[in-house]
């Protein structure tokens, strides 16, 4: 279906991590997970993702400090797409000049329909 | 006189004793029949003074005595000396009754009115300024401080100096302030005695030099400005030359008060029937002027200080409150946007696996009954999550609104702690939990808050504890109170963080994320208070934190609660 395309997955919630790699592993694709940025960060040069859904609060390294690190990185750099609780979840994702953003809670069609825009 | 127990002389034991018009031996004491010999009062000659005044007067007429035992006078210089000062002598009538009649010729065009007042006008400032100038002259010989001491020598210099005997009533109020006042009499005043030698009756008080002298005398020993008026005259008729003496802006009050006072005597001519007949000089009123304009003047530079420093103070308040505000809407706004984030995170982890779940199933396909378990097992979880959030909000709602209210009974506190360890244990394999309890310890309170600051505390020690340690619950009697201890292996908290555990929205490791919303510690220490209890943080040196739940045995008044 999508070629088994990488996906990190960088959220603190073990439950929501739980429910959205299940429903991409579904979908076909190769999902990566990481409860915090540090662990996002070894993960992203490890398994050279294709899209990164980051979560922003998080313990330790959050969203804000992953984003600038793995932008510093020198490899090339996946697009980034935030998934936020904030109450302006736009505004989060223009901190970080995310590619995309989906606020929580969100709808898995419209979660699986961001991923697919931007792995094909 | 204020604050001073005073035996007065009467009148008729002051009055007759004094015969003679002229003071020509002033070391020979007057007969005073109801003084006792020896005593201070009947030593003293020169003066009349109420009792608990004589002995500091006495001291001034020995002085006094001793100051006009030297004199000397030498008409070929054309000096009097008295004490090496220069004295002048001036026939007395020339000063009252002649002079007046002076100036009543001189200002016959305007009317004896406008003479009288001009004559008035000017032998009271003559003596006023006279009068001053000897008090000065004398305070300096003699190195008197004191407001009455340097008061003392002035009838005493009056009465050596031919100007009048004074005889001080007891109704006097000699105070350095607004207070002051003096009434007293001149029974040989040389004005009146002028008039009366050549058998003329005046239809006004005739002693304004007297009233002037004493005034301007008292003035300067009393450091406030003073004004006297004449209220009874010899020479209009009266029975003694008698005088008021007062701050300017209160001289007419006492003129209308003693003027209309009848209780010293019938025998009063129309003098004393109203004060529009007694002499006030405009000196007084030019004196009133001058001191009302200095006390407004006063006044104003008071309020404007007075209103400047409101400004300031209102100023300083509305900063402060601007602060406040700001650092509230900051604390809200962070609050909001921690409680957005743990809010919506368990309801995002319920929707999605709902709908994990649904779409096989509307996709006609069939679904695995191992994620079946897991999508339910995490809806039953989040769920539970989202309704502790839930709880906690309406808590602080009602704690804020004042309407969070206790329904204490009698409880097996021993059971109670034993439960929260139970249901500890069973949420969390991964950590110890023991009981240090009496087999059973009632108390008067609401189990189930208690139950919920309990298990505030067990939850705090689990999640900032290692994995496998072990917490500690006990419970114990203490006198009338009774203690709940949760000691935990943690990380406890760092000491510059300690003393704000217990604030609303705070939370003692932001930089974890650890969740939550910075609201279990303030709302279990608001019901532990609210059962007249203490909730405290013990930090252990060997590290890990302790909570002390402090609960008095009897508990709180039934249905007590925040509800006000």
């Amino acid at each position: 279906m999508s070629g088994g395309a990488c996906i990190l997955l960088v959220e603190d919630d073990d439950s929501i991590r739980e429910f959205i790699e299940m429903a991409l592993t579904d979908e076909g694709y190769t999902v990566v997970t990481a409860s915090d940025g540090a662990a996002g960060l070894a993960a992203a040069s490890r398994a050279s993702p294709r899209l990164i859904l980051l979560d922003m609060r998080m313990r330790g390294l959050d969203g804000w400090a992953f984003s600038r690190a793995y932008r510093e990185s020198p490899e090339p750099h996946a697009p980034i797409v935030v998934l936020t609780a904030a109450r302006d979840a736009g505004a989060s994702a223009a901190e970080i000049e995310a590619d995309g953003f989906l606020a929580k809670p969100f709808d898995l069609d419209d979660l699986l329909a961001l991923v697919r825009r931007f792995l094909e | 006189m204020k604050g001073r127990v005073l035996r007065t002389r009467t009148r008729k034991a002051a009055a007759p004793a004094r015969p003679k018009p002229a003071v020509r031996r002033p070391r020979r004491p007057a007969a005073k029949p109801r003084a006792p010999q020896g005593s201070a009062a009947a030593r003293l000659t020169t003066v009349s003074v109420p009792e608990a005044f004589a002995p500091l007067f006495l001291k001034a007429q020995d002085f006094v005595t001793r100051y006009f035992a030297d004199k000397v006078e030498n008409p070929e210089q054309g000096t009097i000396s008295i004490s090496g000062e220069r004295y002048i002598l001036v026939r007395a009538a020339s000063m009252s009754v002649e002079f007046f009649d002076l100036v009543t010729s001189l200002y016959e065009d305007q009317g004896p009115e406008e003479a009288r007042g001009v004559a008035s006008n000017l032998l009271f400032d003559v003596a006023h300024a006279i009068g001053k100038a000897d008090a000065q002259a004398f305070q300096r010989r003699m190195g008197l401080g004191d407001p009455i001491e340097k008061l003392s020598a002035g009838p005493i210099h009056f009465s050596f100096a031919g100007w009048a005997y004074v005889r001080i009533l007891p109704e006097s109020n000699p105070s350095a302030d607004e207070n002051y006042f003096l009434i007293y009499d001149h029974p040989y005043s040389f004005e009146s005695d002028a008039w009366r030698r050549r058998d003329r009756q005046s239809k006004f008080p005739v002693c304004v030099m007297n009233a002037g002298y004493s005034s301007g005398w008292c003035e300067e020993s009393f450091g406030v400005p003073l004004v006297a008026a004449e209220i009874e005259c010899l020479a209009a008729g009266g029975t003694h030359c008698r005088f008021v003496m007062a701050p300017p802006s209160r001289i007419e009050d006492h003129l209308r008060r003693w003027t209309q006072d009848t209780s010293r005597g019938p025998s009063r001519t129309g003098l004393r029937a109203s004060a529009s007949s007694v002499s006030i000089p405009e000196f007084f009123q030019r004196k009133r002027m001058e001191d009302e304009l200095r006390r407004s003047h006063e006044n104003l530079e008071q309020r404007v200080h007075e209103r400047t420093a409101a400004l300031e103070s209102a100023n300083e308040r509305l900063r402060r409150e601007i602060a406040e505000r700001k650092r509230a809407e900051e604390v809200r706004d962070e609050f909001l946007s921690v409680a957005a984030h743990e809010l919506k995170t368990p309801v995002t982890s319920l929707r999605g696996f709902a709908q994990l779940l649904v779409r096989p199933l509307e996709k006609g396909e069939s679904l695995d009954p191992g994620r079946l378990l897991q999508g339910l097992r995490a809806i039953d979880q989040q769920t539970a999550k989202l309704s502790r959030l839930v709880s906690q909000l309406l808590d602080i709602s009602r704690l804020e609104a004042g309407r969070l209210d206790l329904e204490p009974k009698p409880t097996d506190l021993a059971a109670l702690v034993q439960g929260v360890a139970a249901a500890a244990r069973a949420g969390s394999d991964d950590h110890g939990f023991t009981v240090h309890a009496p087999a059973s310890l009632q108390a008067f309170v609401d189990p189930l808050r208690l139950e919920q600051v309990l298990m505030n505390l067990v939850d705090n020690a689990i999640k900032y504890s290692p994995l496998g340690s072990v917490t500690d619950l006990t419970l114990r009697e203490e006198g009338d109170e009774v203690l709940i201890v949760v000691t935990d292996r943690g990380i406890g908290v760092p000491a510059e963080y300690r003393d704000r555990i217990f604030d609303q929205f705070y939370q003692a490791h932001p930089e974890d994320r650890l969740s939550g919303l910075g609201l279990g510690l303030y709302i279990s220490r608001q019901i532990v208070e609210l059962h007249r209890g203490r909730l405290l943080a013990e930090f252990p040196a060997e590290g890990g934190t302790r909570m002390i739940v402090v609960l008095p045995k009897r508990g709180p008044a039934r249905g007590e609660g925040t509800r006000r």
